[in-house]
């Protein structure tokens, strides 16, 4: 769009790009053209007739919104001729609307008020009977509608075959007695359901949750983002008197393109969950002691540095978390490395390293390549704002997308092209890929033999298939799961991009897509056994020293799972778990409980009760989300203020940490958050230049910490040899997971389902299991029960089961490092 | 594609000739379809065209056997083929783009223009639509040269059309008019002029979105800009010529209320303002109307005429535009006198009975409802109490001595 048209509003020159409508291009120069049923990201539509003006040489007025900028075209919005034309409008649209404003939720932010009262005519020319209709029924449990309300403007029907492409929400009947409803009145609880309440221009979709709990000019609104999953969409948190009240979306184009999923908006209940911790404790013979925490605070870090003294540096670990903040990662990452010499350091169960050998793509570059292709990632379940951003790249862009990945995926009918490869041959699929390409261009792979492994499962057209469409790309955005990948094929995957980066015709970038918070941060901020902050490795002892200080430890820490063997072993003496549940979360079970058990210490600073805060010597609170400010960096590398929206009376994490390093004779000052953040722009490269005007409304994107080669992939793992009758167990998310986080008060409870396994018609037809039937998976660290769905969701040889609840717990009967393997029996 | 979809209650050229010659239609396209390169060719005609429908369908499975259609034809380069879309019946399904959302398999409603279909039509491609009837024209044209067509009509508007001619006339049916004439001509001339000795009243020219003419505006031509200038549009090229028994609001609230009940409901103007004028327009035919009711149809009209997204809303209300410009004296004696002159509008009907004339029989109070007739036996006449009459017409129907009014 580079084309730049001229043209003059109300005597104002005004230049726009071509395709810019004219409502658009006069709101650039602060005219406004009254709107209701456009919306800029619904195109136009010209259906509310509110936008009308007068353009010279055109006989009839027309709609602002609709309308094109031509050059030379000369607009007029302020005429008698206009002016009448809304007053017309608007007295027609309010004559079936009832003015219940007094007990409306819309009221004081409703388009159609502001409208009335700047344009409208003072009263009407007309008695006439309103149609009347039920007023508040349930349109999903989450979302009330008034049809007597509704204006017809259509967004919401049409944001649902736009933007949410199912088309769920649609016009009923003709004419005058047109109604927004679903076909055969089922509820309408798509994944993103929500975003309908905040382009409502009336109150005629409500979110039922905030239904008369407050005057929309009694809230308290604070810009903040939401901490479910990577994405980091930016939205407006609603308080009142100290109590949590709604979420609105709070568009950015770079992130969430305006729009949220349903998690996000009612998934905040944990604000105020009964299963809190609010106070500090510490255990001693059985009994709970409270303490202040910050008491609570330097005392562990004493008792840290004292094991630390008595067992050397390695036996104390760090077990941090990708929910964590930047800030609050980095400090205790610095804690632990500074204060206790020791790099047993980790926030993370599956492997993953700092950096790319290819561009670190931004969200929004999903919609600006020729094709996505989605690596074991499953957006609608773990990202859904990327699943929305790829249907949008797909339908209005004309992106291709290819999928590899073990299980099929809600984005499937959309893919130009969907290949499956067998659960748990992921490194093998990959390198297939990375071998396929490199032959086409005749350069090494750099795979080694890690290429010739296991059966992919793919057939040899598919694979081909899939070469070409990469290959003759031109643009290429790679999405990857790295949560999802087993053994050691992240470091393929980094192969594979190297090799994609290769072709000389090809602008390639990719982005790791782990769905949780602060996934990217995390690996930035150096949680990491074998990584400083800014992905500095360890051998780079120089830089290291020089940025971090002389003392710096320089030695390989524990990974996460090696701190818990070390733990099981006893070589390992107090762990600080930091917001993660390693007891449900982590592959292993049963033994990970075991080996907690045995630690001298642990200690355990979360914001809500789990598993593992049970087994805790000391327990911090973390106030999370909602009460604690600090900076994320979301997976397409853009650092972004997450603000309060709540006060509470403890500390925040920051504060908690840096109490403990003063403790142990740190004497940095941080006046505040943002003091952190200062030194973590001081010290991490990539980092220089965010302060906190660089990110306070739209955040700004990172420096993607430099490509170092990073490990080669080594020979596949042999041990894990196939059991007799054993399957190949793959988890998958879901989106609605019933956790703690979406507790049995959730909003959200309609979404939850029970525990099913997905496995091929083949497998159960040679295990004698049928649809619904219950089954035992068991394994060697535990068994969970679910019931069977016989589909074509994964290739025989595997099953996939879906994480579902707390309670199913399926993470914790994986097997960890490479391919976990499931016995299934009849319960 | 072929626009073959006719809501019009009056009209049904389309069917015609599609009926009756579909061979022509499909050749025209074929034409059309040449002169642009086009692949795809949609006839969209309405299910309940069913012998349209079927002789269609039976002239492309001709033309294809003959290598009309299908791939290289007639042994060149150009390759299309021709299907037969049938839409439900849907008034606004005529509208060029609501058409092809229908055809897309979606709500059919008017989308903003431009983009225009030339540009951005059907499945989003560039997509050439006429209808039917002018399909029906390009082979006779392409045979005998353009200035033959041009040699009809004005210098305004050249050629023919085949209009749709009802209403209290000798002979109506589909005639095919240079648009040279005028409505005298026709209605006098080939149509036998107004049956049974009866003057002609009102012309309701250019269908259910058209409006109304007074007999002095009869020599009006029938090409586009004669008809505009008076206040009516050529529409669906049909007119309905009436005698004295036509009332004015009468056949406005036919024409609004057809509309009304059509309308798609996407842009409000139309949605909700054809409905409050149907409901002005009952309360006029029901005695319930106010003198400046008149002046606020006007208004409302003339806003929904401006806003309105589409045609539809656009012409709905031309006929009571047209109705108030020519006919506001009838207007004014419905609401002022309550008196319709036409005896349409039974809401305004009032019973009395003509003491002279009755015999006091008796007949009319068996079967009157509410008990409203009294006297009416021994010698006296009957009386009726119109606060309980509910204009049922039972009375009159029952006098045999014509002593009710």
């Amino acid at each position: 769009m580079t084309d730049e048209i001229k043209l003059t509003i109300d005597g104002q020159a005004v230049s726009a790009p071509k395709g810019t409508m004219v409502v658009d291009a006069a709101k650039k120069v602060g005219i406004e053209i009254p709107v209701f049923c456009y919306h800029e990201k619904l195109g136009p539509f010209g259906c509310c007739r509110m936008c009308l003006v007068e353009v010279e040489k055109m006989p009839k007025l027309v709609t602002a919104c609709t309308q094109a900028v031509a050059p030379d075209m000369v607009v007029l919005t302020q005429t008698p001729k206009v002016e009448k034309a809304r007053k017309g409008v608007l007295e027609f649209t309010l004559l079936n609307h009832p003015l219940d404003c007094p007990v409306c939720d819309k009221g004081g932010e409703c388009p159609l008020q502001n409208n009335t009262f700047r344009y409208g005519p003072g009263t009407t020319r007309m008695e006439f009977d309103r149609a009347h209709n039920a007023k508040a029924t349930s349109l999903s449990p989450v979302i009330t509608i008034d049809r007597e309300r509704c204006i017809a403007c259509q967004r919401c029907t049409r944001y649902s075959d736009i933007i949410e492409q199912e088309r769920a929400l649609v016009m009923l009947n003709r004419g005058f007695h047109n109604d927004v409803g679903t076909f055969d009145n089922r509820p309408y609880d798509t994944r993103f359901s929500g975003n309908v309440i905040d382009i409502c221009p009336v109150g005629a979709l409500t979110n039922s949750d905030f239904r008369f709990k407050a005057r929309t000019w009694d809230l308290k609104n604070s810009d903040t983002l939401c901490a479910h999953c990577g994405c980091n969409c930016n939205m407006t948190m609603g308080t009142r008197l100290n109590k949590f009240m709604r979420i609105e979306t709070r568009p950015n184009n770079a992130v969430d393109d305006g729009w949220i999923c349903d998690k996000a908006r009612w998934g905040y209940k944990f604000a105020h969950s009964e299963t809190r911790i609010l106070d500090a404790s510490t255990v001693s013979g059985g009994a709970r002691k409270v303490l202040p925490v910050r008491e609570a605070a330097a005392g562990v870090a004493e008792a840290l540095k004292k094991i630390a003294d008595e067992h050397g540096p390695g036996s104390v670990g760090f077990l941090g978390s990708p929910y964590g903040s930047n800030e609050d990662l980095y400090l205790y990452q610095k804690f632990f490395r500074q204060r206790l010499k020791t790099n047993n350091i980790d926030h993370k169960a599956y492997p993953e390293t700092p950096g790319l050998p290819v561009e670190h793509y931004d969200l929004s570059r999903l919609e600006d390549t020729n094709l996505v292709l989605l690596i074991a990632s499953d957006p609608p379940e773990e990202l859904p704002i990327v699943e929305l951003r790829i249907k949008k790249a797909i339908t209005r862009k004309r992106v291709k997308l290819a999928i590899l990945n073990d299980q099929t995926t809600d984005l499937d009918r959309f893919a130009a092209l969907s290949v499956r490869y067998n659960v748990g041959a992921d490194g093998a699929a990959l390198a297939a890929l990375a071998g396929g390409l490199a032959k086409e261009l005749d350069v090494d792979a750099g795979l080694g033999d890690a290429a010739a492994s296991a059966p992919t499962g793919i057939p040899a057209d598919k694979m081909k298939e899939l070469v070409e469409l990469v290959r003759t790309s031109m643009r290429i955005c790679v999405v990857y799961n790295p949560a999802a990948l087993t053994g050691d094929s992240n470091r393929i995957l980094k192969r594979l991009l190297e090799v994609i980066s290769k072709i000389p015709t090809i602008e390639c970038g990719a982005i790791p897509a782990a769905p949780y918070t602060n996934a990217v941060g995390a690996l930035d901020m150096g949680v990491l056994p074998d990584y400083y902050p800014g992905g500095v490795p360890l051998s780079e002892a120089e830089a290291i020293r020089e940025n971090f200080g002389e003392e710096s430890p320089l030695d390989p820490g524990l990974s996460a799972l090696e701190m818990i063997r070390k733990a099981e072993s006893g070589e390992l003496k107090a762990l600080l778990v930091y917001r993660s549940n390693p007891v449900l979360d982590f592959p292993g079970g049963k033994r990970i409980e075991e080996a907690l058990k045995k630690l001298d210490l642990l200690v355990v600073h979360d914001m809500i009760e789990t598993e593992t805060s049970r087994l805790a010597h000391i327990v911090l609170p973390s106030n999370g989300p909602a009460y604690d400010e600090g900076t994320t960096t979301n997976i397409g590398g853009r650092v972004q203020y997450r603000r309060r929206g709540l006060t509470t009376q403890n500390p925040p994490d920051w504060q908690i940490v840096s109490g403990m390093c003063a403790a142990l004779g740190d004497e940095t000052d941080y006046s505040s958050l943002f003091g952190v953040t200062r030194e973590i722009a001081e010290k991490v490269e990539s980092y220089a230049g965010i302060d906190k005007a660089s990110i306070k409304d739209q955040g700004k994107n990172r420096v993607a910490p430099p490509w170092n080669g990073g490990p080669g992939p080594q020979k596949a793992d042999a041990s894990s040899a196939p059991k007799n009758g054993a399957l190949k167990l793959r988890v998958a998310d879901y989106l609605f997971c019933n956790d703690k986080i979406l507790d049995a008060h959730s909003d959200l409870k309609h979404h939850f389902k029970p525990s099913v396994v997905h496995m091929n018609r083949v497998d159960a037809e040679r295990l004698g299991l049928h649809e619904g039937e219950r089954v035992v998976l068991s394994a060697e660290p535990g068994v969970v029960t679910a019931d069977v769905a016989v589909s074509d969701r994964c290739n025989p040889g595997g099953v996939i089961v879906p994480r579902v609840s707390d309670d199913q717990g399926v993470r914790s009967i994986l097997q960890g490092g490479g391919v976990s393997w499931v016995e299934i029996r009849k319960a | 594609m072929v626009n073959g979809d006719e809501g019009n209650p009056a009209s049904y050229m389309d069917r015609s000739v599609m009926e009756g010659s579909p061979h022509q239609v499909v050749e025209g396209l074929l034409i059309g379809a040449y002169a642009i390169q086009a692949t795809e060719g949609i006839i969209y005609t309405r299910s309940d065209y069913s012998i349209a429908v079927r002789r269609l369908n039976k002239a492309l499975q001709q033309a294809r056997e003959r290598g009309f259609l299908g791939k290289n034809i007639m042994g060149s380069d150009f390759s299309i083929d021709v299907r037969v879309h049938e839409g439900l019946e849907s008034f606004i399904n005529g509208e060029s783009t609501a058409l092809m959302l229908s055809v897309e398999g979606k709500r059919p409603m008017p989308k903003a223009q431009p983009p225009h279909s030339c540009d951005n039509g059907l499945w989003g491609r560039p997509t050439l639509l006429n209808n039917a009837e002018t399909w029906a024209t390009v082979p006779a044209i392409i045979k005998r040269g353009a200035g033959w067509y041009n040699s009809m009509g004005p210098s305004n508007a050249h050629g023919c059309k085949v209009w749709a001619i009802s209403g209290n006339i000798k002979y109506n049916g589909l005639m095919e008019l240079d648009m040279n004439t005028t409505f005298r001509d026709v209605i006098d001339g080939m149509c036998g002029g107004i049956a049974k000795k009866k003057e002609l009243k009102v012309i309701h020219a250019g269908g259910v979105t058209g409006g109304f003419l007074p007999p002095e505006l009869a020599d009006t031509k029938t090409d586009y800009e004669s008809l505009l200038n008076a206040g009516v549009i050529m529409g669906q090229a049909s007119f309905a010529a009436y005698d004295n028994s036509a009332c004015v609001i009468d056949l406005a609230k036919f024409s609004i209320g057809f509309n009304e009940g059509e309308t798609c409901g996407k842009c409000t103007p139309c949605r909700i303002g054809l409905t409050i004028i149907k409901n002005k327009l009952d309360d006029i035919s029901e005695g319930r109307g106010k003198l400046e009711d008149i002046d606020k149809l006007q208004a409302l009209c003339e806003e929904i005429n401006v806003t309105s997204l589409c045609g539809l809303g656009e012409t709905a209300v031309h006929a009571v535009l047209t109705g108030i410009k020519y006919f506001r004296k009838e207007y004014e004696r419905h609401i002022v006198e309550q008196i319709c002159d036409a005896a349409k509008c039974t809401g305004l009907y009032r019973y009395l009975v003509k003491e002279e004339e009755c015999v006091a029989c008796g007949a009319c109070i068996k079967p009157c409802p509410t008990g409203a007739i009294t006297g009416g036996t021994r010698k006296e006449a009957a009386h009726i109490d119109m606060d309980l009459c509910i204009n049922c017409n039972a009375c009159y129907q029952a006098c045999n001595f014509l002593a009710i009014l």
